[in-house]
């Protein structure tokens, strides 16, 4: 047995706190170690070199690196070795950064617990053994659930590099909450006639199979095979026959509020969500008709031509199997009901942001005029409070959502552009224009068009009279402002959707504390999730602007077809074994285990048969959950066998 | 059931009406109140000084004496109940500091040992409005109307102190809803009115009249202009603001037709038929009687 141990000064990350000479020194005294030596950086290529020669040179069989954590560089030193020839999983990685010298400020001690450190890893390299690598086969095949923008840039660029890709909607359309907007910062595009485009693309994409109205129920199997239980709602009209000759509209008796339009305007319970909708089908949705029975009242399927109308359709199940996920489920904003300082929506004339993009919008509920909801007035004076539930730990959402400051100065400017001798106010904490060209469409508002910033806070906002009564303080100096608006926009606060949260709840994915899905490392796998095979694109992982959204949901496509482009994938070696022997068919690891991957089999012995426990070796991820529970010592883990652990406490206790 | 319950200074002089019209109320909704013995100053304004505990001696000296009043007195639950916000406010914050902060209530009690009375912390402090809405229940306020108040749109006034700090507070500090619904159980009509927690201008009454001139007018206008012709409060400073600076305001020439200020009690004990000697309407400073007598609610001795 001879064992090489390498340790990173990790410039000065590590060797401020750690004496790393004598760590080496400490090593070379320790048994079966044939090389000790250190380096300024081990993962830089001469690092590399320095173990490749060693093994070369020297003929090691083990290789043990002190450095940083093994999430940063396993990967990197496992191929520096199989390079040599040695199997990847003999490799040892000794934490001496994160858990040594970035915790710790005493060089001594610190040298000491890493010496300790050191000494149970080459404890444990000695029994280590080499593992065969274990493949499993993908389905080319890729799923993308929520069809807002982050997700049918996911699917085209899917569909763009030759792969098939199901894209599952919620509603009745796609396009999500980028189809609600006017336009959109900083150049005033106008959102649909950007978004349109690429929506008409996904649904005649061959390669895209577009499931609207559908949701996802159930998500079982791994990375390269996940197996997909999608229901679909019945839309009661049949897509293909549906002309939108809008003839079933005036004839339907029930007037709804229309979501579409922030509920600002009605709709019937058979509608379009928009003109632009895909799929370019009617609806019609069953809690707002009268019954989806031809006996209570059946206007619509007597007045529809091409016979499009089908009261019969049943919700229907669709089982798939998919070799990726992309998951783009977005947000919503945060409920104007919790601002009860803002009048908790009882106000008639204090609105979201969202409300405002559809009073500006020529498809609007008031076809492009700025009326409030009260009354109806055109609006002269208009207030934008911006971090309406956001920044504020005491009462709402502690964290910033990002978009609000731009949304805003973007919703002022195109006020002014609409109304030439109106007022816009924008009450902000900071303005926050962290983009390309942002900060100069700040200054434009502010300085060409002349909106309003007062750097405040809104505390009260009060219904006097037919205007608003507007409380609030300018810190910039120190004078309490008081002014009366017509209209007032709350710029609220992005919370994770609804959606998010289920789908969230259906993978099991980890959700960070304001319960947005948790990326696998925040700045280098920003769209990797905690289960290998799942990505995430767009605000379900945080408040996003739309090119950053759709930057993302590029990366998210492109790691999906990392998966799906291959015929066979790799999946964790170090899985639980169990000794048929020792196993006495308790089923306790069957319910510790969190991926389903234990099951209990009969086996013959000595002529009876036994029930024993038996590990699904693609669906384990090596967790160790199951070996800890054992009560027998029935199962190990690869790589981390009982006798290799022993081993290393044994070291520990010896100092 | 008997509530131990502590009057503080102003209801025993200025809002004698406050205090006689609760106590025939609390009598006929079978939730008595029953005057604590040896009652002191609840220390007024509460000091936000963290270690001033001398001004925390004297709540805490009320706190002990009402814990042994409400072991002695029979059927009743373990609280005090108070009439004014603002002893109300200032015995509910120097009660919950006191149970955080064991050590500064064992100074405290040091000084009350001559007293021969040390506070525990085991008492609860509840404003009556509490009492009304968790203990009696608005059905039940509803089923003991006679004289339903038809006619009366009545604004309800909070004040600041009825809803801040957290530690005081009775309601939700946005949106509160015990007054109003007390309001709806007597028969009346609710205002909806954003000005309920306006400041009344609160001791600035002592030195800048034009402050509390100021807010009243606000406050006022804003009521009118929802179409209140009565306001209800729950606490006596609120009330003289209110109800005497109408009449200062009226003499500037500022705001003309006064609107009756009263105390929520009060038209309790009118709605439910109760004597009306009780509410000591010549305490008030703008004349209620002429409202009520138009809206048929009280019959004028000629």
């Amino acid at each position: 047995m001879r064992i090489g141990v390498y340790v990173c000064e990790c410039g000065k990350n590590i060797s401020a706190t750690v004496d790393v000479e004598r760590v080496v020194d400490y090593a070379k005294s320790l048994p079966n170690v044939a090389a000790s030596r250190v380096y300024k950086y081990m993962c830089a290529d001469p690092g590399q070199e320095l173990i490749k020669k060693d093994i070369e040179e020297l003929k090691l069989d083990k290789v043990i690196v002190a450095a940083c954590s093994p999430r940063m560089h396993e990967p990197t030193f496992r191929a520096v070795i199989e390079d040599k020839g040695l199997n990847p999983y003999t490799l040892e990685i000794v934490n001496i950064r994160e858990q040594v010298s970035w915790v710790h400020d005493d060089k001594k001690k610190g040298t000491k617990k890493a010496q300790s450190l050191v000494k149970s890893s080459v404890m444990r390299s000695a029994l280590m053994e080499p593992l065969d690598r274990k493949k499993v086969g993908v389905t080319h095949k890729a799923l993308v659930i929520g069809a807002g923008i982050a997700g049918i840039q996911a699917a085209l660029d899917i569909a763009g590099s030759g792969y098939q890709v199901t894209l599952v909607e919620k509603s009745s359309s796609i396009g999500g909450k980028m189809a609600q907007l006017d336009k959109t910062f900083p150049t005033l595009d106008c959102s649909a006639c950007i978004l349109s485009p690429k929506m008409v693309d996904v649904g005649r994409n061959p390669n895209i199979t577009l499931i609207a109205n559908a949701e996802v129920e159930q998500v079982d199997g791994y990375v390269g095979n996940f197996k997909v239980k999608i229901k679909k709602k019945p839309r009661y009209v049949i897509e293909d026959k549906c002309t939108m000759c809008d003839d079933c509209v005036p004839v339907c008796p029930v007037i709804v509020h229309d979501e579409y339009n922030e509920n600002l305007s009605p709709r019937k319970a058979i509608y379009i969500a928009f003109p632009q909708a895909i799929p370019a089908s009617y609806i019609i949705n069953p809690d707002d008709c009268l019954g989806i029975d031809p006996l209570i009242c059946s206007k619509c399927k007597d007045v529809c031509g091409p016979e499009a109308i089908d009261f019969d359709m049943k919700p229907e199940i669709i089982d798939d199997e998919f070799g990726a996920i992309v998951v783009a489920t977005g947000f919503e904003t945060y409920a104007i009901e919790n601002l009860g300082e803002y009048g908790a929506g009882n106000i008639p004339d204090v609105i979201t942001g969202l409300e405002f993009e559809r009073l500006i919008s020529p498809g609007g509920p008031s076809t492009g005029d700025i009326r409030r909801p009260s009354d109806g007035k055109l609006v002269k004076k208009v207030v934008f409070i911006h971090c309406a539930g956001s920044r504020d730990p005491a009462k709402h959402l502690p964290y910033c959502s990002k978009i609000c400051c731009m949304y805003s100065t973007k919703q002022a400017l195109m006020f002014k552009h609409e109304v030439r001798d109106g007022t816009a106010v924008n009450f902000y904490i900071d303005i926050r224009t962290g983009g390309k060209d942002y900060e100069e469409f700040y200054q434009r508002a502010a300085e060409e068009a002349k909106v309003v910033y007062i750097r405040g806070k809104v505390s009260e906002l009060i219904q006097d009279g037919n205007e608003i009564l507007v409380k609030g303080v300018n810190t910039l100096t120190a004078e309490t402002v008081e002014l009366h608006a017509d209209l007032v926009v709350l710029a609220t606060g992005i919370i994770p959707s609804q959606g998010t949260k289920d789908i969230a709840s259906v993978l099991r994915l980890s959700l960070g504390i304001n319960g947005f899905i948790k990326e696998a490392h925040p700045k280098l796998k920003p769209v990797e999730t905690s289960i290998t095979g799942v990505f995430v694109a767009g605000c379900a992982t945080g408040p996003k602007d739309i090119p950053e959204t759709v930057s993302q949901a590029g990366r998210a496509a492109v790691r999906a077809c990392n998966i799906i482009a291959q015929d066979e994938i790799e999946v964790e070696a170090t899985i639980a074994h169990v000794d048929e022997i020792l196993c006495r068919g308790c089923g306790i690891c069957v319910e510790t285990c969190p991926y389903s991957a234990i099951t209990m089999i009969d086996t013959k012995r000595f002529g009876n048969t036994y029930k024993v426990a038996s590990v699904n070796e693609a669906l384990c991820k090596g967790c160790g959950s199951c070996a800890a529970a054992c009560l027998n010592g029935a199962i190990n883990q690869f790589g981390f066998e009982d006798k290799q652990i022993l081993a290393m406490i044994q070291a520990l206790g010896e100092e | 059931m008997k509530n131990s319950y502590f009057p503080g200074c102003n209801l025993k002089t200025d809002a004698k009406g406050f205090e006689q019209s609760a106590i025939a109320v609390s009598k006929a909704l079978d939730a008595e109140l029953v005057e604590m013995p040896e009652w002191n100053c609840c220390g007024t304004v509460q000091t936000m000084t963290a270690d001033n505990l001398m001004r925390r001696i004297a709540p805490v000296r009320v706190l002990s004496r009402a814990s042994k009043h409400v072991k002695e007195l029979e059927g009743s639950q373990n609280s005090v109940t108070t009439l004014c916000s603002m002893c109300n406010s200032t015995l509910k914050i120097v009660n919950a500091e006191v149970k955080e902060n064991p050590n500064d209530l064992e100074k405290i009690n040091f000084q009350l040992e001559n007293d021969d009375l040390v506070y525990e912390g085991d008492v609860q402090v509840k404003h009556f409005l509490e009492i009304l809405r968790d203990d009696v229940g608005y059905e039940n306020i509803a089923k003991k109307v006679t004289n339903p108040l038809e006619g009366m749109k009545i604004a309800s006034y909070y004040g600041c102190m009825l809803l801040h700090p957290d530690k005081a507070k009775i309601d939700d500090e946005e949106m509160p809803t015990v007054m109003e619904s007390i309001v709806l159980s007597l028969g009346a009509e609710v205002v909806d009115w954003p000005y309920f927690k306006q400041c009344c201008g609160s001791y600035h009454i002592v030195d800048r009249d034009d402050i509390v001139n100021s807010q009243v007018a606000k406050i006022i206008r804003n009521a009118k202009k929802t179409g209140a012709n009565a306001l209800i409060v729950a606490c006596p400073l609120c009330a003289y603001n209110l109800d005497n600076q109408q009449l200062e305001l009226e003499k500037q020439g500022v705001e003309k037709d006064p609107i009756p200020i009263f105390y929520f009690t009060q038209l309790m004990a009118i709605a439910m038929g109760l004597p009306q000697k009780v509410n000591h309407f010549e305490d008030n400073h703008i004349n209620p009687k002429p409202l009520l007598t138009e809206l048929g609610l009280i019959e004028e001795k000629k």
